[in-house]
């Protein structure tokens, strides 16, 4: 079983959470004006990445928040964890990107509200 | 046939060896039909035993919903030539005597369908008889030897890239389950599949008590009983992305779960060995078997958590494929493009629990 | 609404009241006992801990400020905040005070885009203590109970036996253990407890 940090909980075990798949995919802000092909892009199709891959978590039975983590996929190794709307934190051997628009606004509280 | 492992390594030598044609839509039934009745042949055919043995699939219905659907699934079955029949709990008890009918059970067993003519067949001599099929008709099989790049020119595939060199060929076809994703990147292009773990378990051998295969998609149990005398379980799917053929210890804990809730006379049974596969899985729980962006490239992937029950007909329909370029009427409906014109093959009912 | 008259008092029932007796049967306070705690009043809050004027207007209506750090519990008298998540708790008072405390939560927060909500009855409380009590939960835990990770004072949403809960380590007592569950699971997590907490009452 996954231990997860949780970034509001701490860390949790794998039971506590739900899986949210492939992060950082974003909604199409204007979904009537894709074509097909884009539409079927950004439903289904998937990264699916070998080794270290962006994926988003809820704590369903804790905090009940979402959030990002950097995990192996060959290895199960947790990377990273980080809130939604945050920088993405570089994978190993990765440089570290600077942070594109936030996809979402996110509540004040999200920001400097509690948690570790 | 490039291997990157071991014959049988992959899922196929990891799965529960069920073998069933019982699904719903008539794209699926004709295809898995099409594969039943190629292993019904399978050790004539290869001169080699498969160990098929037709001893029947039940599927449980616990509640009202299951029973409506259940039947539909067995009229559609019916209606498109595929044995079919609905049992009544007395029947089901009659055709497997160690399940708990009473009505006062957690899930009753509210009655069932039954494919007589699904069952088992042994996977890894599944795999192995293959193997020597192909061998004996001239097909050169090369393991440890993995495929690390596709070599394409001008959108046409030209060869590939492996751990023992460049091979040149006109046409590649792909079987990599779990690592389809991988195998596409390498071509420039993503296909609509997530690898997750599948995990099984087989029980220490026991005298022969279980004459058949149960499956319970409200309860999530699929068990039948190996030659050996083990029982061989399945559980669902791990929820998070993985290659690691190993995924977390409360499914299988879940899984116990369910199976002594269906069957307490396996309470104290212990536990002998557990293991993973990666399945690709599809958004519709189908199967790709088609044309790619790359010119002389096929894919065949997407079987997720049943394909071992496929995988002559799979075979069959993707030799033919490759051979004339075009799919067969037989994987017609199975195309990358069904995601782009939404005509999905939606089968997570008959697909419903994990195998 | 500040006063439940008689009549209700007498007809209303908490989730385990049919197997209080059970419970009691069940316990043996030198080793573990369980006991419900019905009718708490339980006022779900969410707002900015970082706005002043949130904090301030919860402080004015309970006497407490909502805990900042995650997971921790503010104890003053009858009157509880369990942190339930990052812009999210849960006010626990004494029965029949709900009414009182919605007016003045109402009040103060009414123009502060922050929102107080009855959920009184939505999950009742079982107290669990003595010193086998963290054993008895471990049985069905995957949280690690250990002081180290649960110190006194704490709450987590977490899982026992396949229920959903908040479990709070009290913060006067190491041993004893207050599970929140849904009313509707409550029977089935005392049936759970009553089986786990067995051995340890062997004399029963
Ligand atoms: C636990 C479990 C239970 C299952 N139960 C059932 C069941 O009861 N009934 C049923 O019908 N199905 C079942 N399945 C599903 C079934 O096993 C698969 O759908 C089927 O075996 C897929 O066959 P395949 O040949 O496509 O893939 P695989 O057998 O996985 O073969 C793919 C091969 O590709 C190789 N490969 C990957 N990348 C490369 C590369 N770059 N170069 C070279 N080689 C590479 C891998 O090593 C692997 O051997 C189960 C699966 C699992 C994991
Ligand atoms: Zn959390």
């Amino acid at each position: 079983m996954l231990l997860i940090d949780c970034p509001y909980c701490g860390e949790r075990p794998e039971i506590e959470f739900s899986y949210g798949g492939e992060a950082h995919i974003a909604r199409p802000e204007n979904p009537g004006a894709l074509s097909d092909k884009e539409w079927a892009d950004f439903l289904f199709m998937r990264g699916n990445q070998k080794g270290a891959f962006r994926e988003r978590w809820i704590h369903t039975q804790g905090c009940r928040r979402w959030f990002n983590v950097l995990r192996d996929t060959t290895s199960h190794e947790i990377y990273a964890v980080y809130k939604i709307g945050a920088p993405k934190p570089p994978a190993p051997g990765e440089k570290p990107v600077a942070a594109k628009k936030p996809a979402a606004k996110k509540p004040a509280a999200l920001k400097k509200g509690a948690g570790k | 046939m490039l291997e990157k492992g071991w014959i049988g390594g992959g899922n196929t030598g990891r799965n529960t060896t069920i073998v069933r044609s019982n699904y719903l839509f008539d794209e699926s039934a004709h295809l898995y039909e099409k594969s039943l009745q190629l292993f019904e042949q399978l050790s004539q055919e290869l001169n080699y035993n498969v160990m098929m043995s037709q001893r029947g699939v039940m599927n449980l219905a616990h509640n009202l919903h299951d029973v409506r659907e259940s039947k539909r699934r067995v009229f559609a079955n019916k209606l498109n030539g595929v044995d079919a029949e609905w049992l009544e709990p007395e029947e089901v008890k009659a055709f497997c005597p160690i399940i708990d009918i009473s009505p006062d059970a957690r899930y009753p067993v509210m009655g069932a369908t039954l494919q007589k003519r699904a069952g088992v067949a042994r996977h890894d001599a599944v795999a192995w008889g293959f193997a020597r099929g192909a061998d004996a008709r001239g097909v050169d099989i090369i393991q440890n030897c993995e495929v690390t790049g596709l070599r394409i020119d001008n959108g046409r595939i030209v060869g590939v890239e492996t751990t023992k060199g460049f091979i040149g060929a006109k046409k590649v076809g792909s079987v990599a389950a779990g690592h389809t994703s991988v195998i596409c990147g390498m071509a420039g292009f993503r296909v609509p599949l997530t690898s997750h773990p599948l995990q099984a378990l087989v029980s220490e051998p026991i005298k022969p008590i279980h004459p058949c295969v149960v499956m319970s998609n409200a309860v999530h149990v699929y068990v039948s009983q190996s030659d050996k005398g083990e029982l061989v379980i399945g559980a669902g799917i791990d929820a998070y992305n993985s290659y690691a053929q190993r995924g977390s210890f409360h499914i299988i804990e879940g899984q116990m779960g369910a199976l002594r809730e269906l069957f307490p006379i396996f309470s104290r049974l212990r536990m002998m060995r557990s293991w993973g596969g990666i399945v690709d899985t599809t958004p519709d729980a189908s199967c790709i078997m088609s044309k790619t962006p790359v010119e002389n490239f096929f894919i065949n992937c997407g079987w997720g958590t049943g394909g071992f029950k496929a995988t002559p007909g799979s075979g069959w329909a993707f030799a033919y494929t490759i051979a004339k370029g075009e799919p067969h009427p037989l994987n017609a409906a199975f195309t990358l493009d069904r995601f782009t014109t939404g005509a999905l093959v939606d089968e997570h009912g008959a697909a419903g629990v994990a195998h | 609404m500040a006063e439940l008259d008689t009549r209700a008092r007498d007809l209303r029932f908490s989730p385990l009241e049919a197997v209080s007796h059970r419970l009691v049967a069940a316990s043996a306070t030198d080793s573990v006992s369980a006991t419900e705690l019905p009718f708490t009043t339980q006022i779900g809050l969410r707002g900015d801990a970082s706005d002043a004027a949130f904090v301030k207007a919860v402080k004015a209506a309970i006497g407490l400020a909502p805990p900042s750090e995650a997971c921790t519990v503010a104890v003053k008298g009858d009157n509880r905040i369990l942190w339930l998540g990052p812009d999210e708790w849960l006010v626990v008072a004494p029965d029949d005070v709900e009414g009182a405390l919605l007016a003045k939560l109402e009040k103060g927060l009414a123009k502060l885009g922050a929102v107080a909500i009855d959920l009184t009855g939505n999950r009742t409380v079982i107290e669990l203590s003595g010193p086998s009590a963290r054993a008895v939960l471990e049985k069905g835990c995957y949280h690690d109970m250990h002081p180290r990770a649960f110190p006194v004072g704490r709450v987590v949403g977490t899982l026992i036996a396949h229920t959903q809960l908040f479990l709070e380590r009290a913060s006067d007592n190491p041993e004893t253990f207050r599970l929140y569950v849904r009313s509707s699971f409550a029977r089935h997590m005392a049936e759970w407890l009553m089986d786990a907490m067995a051995e340890f009452n062997e004399s029963n």
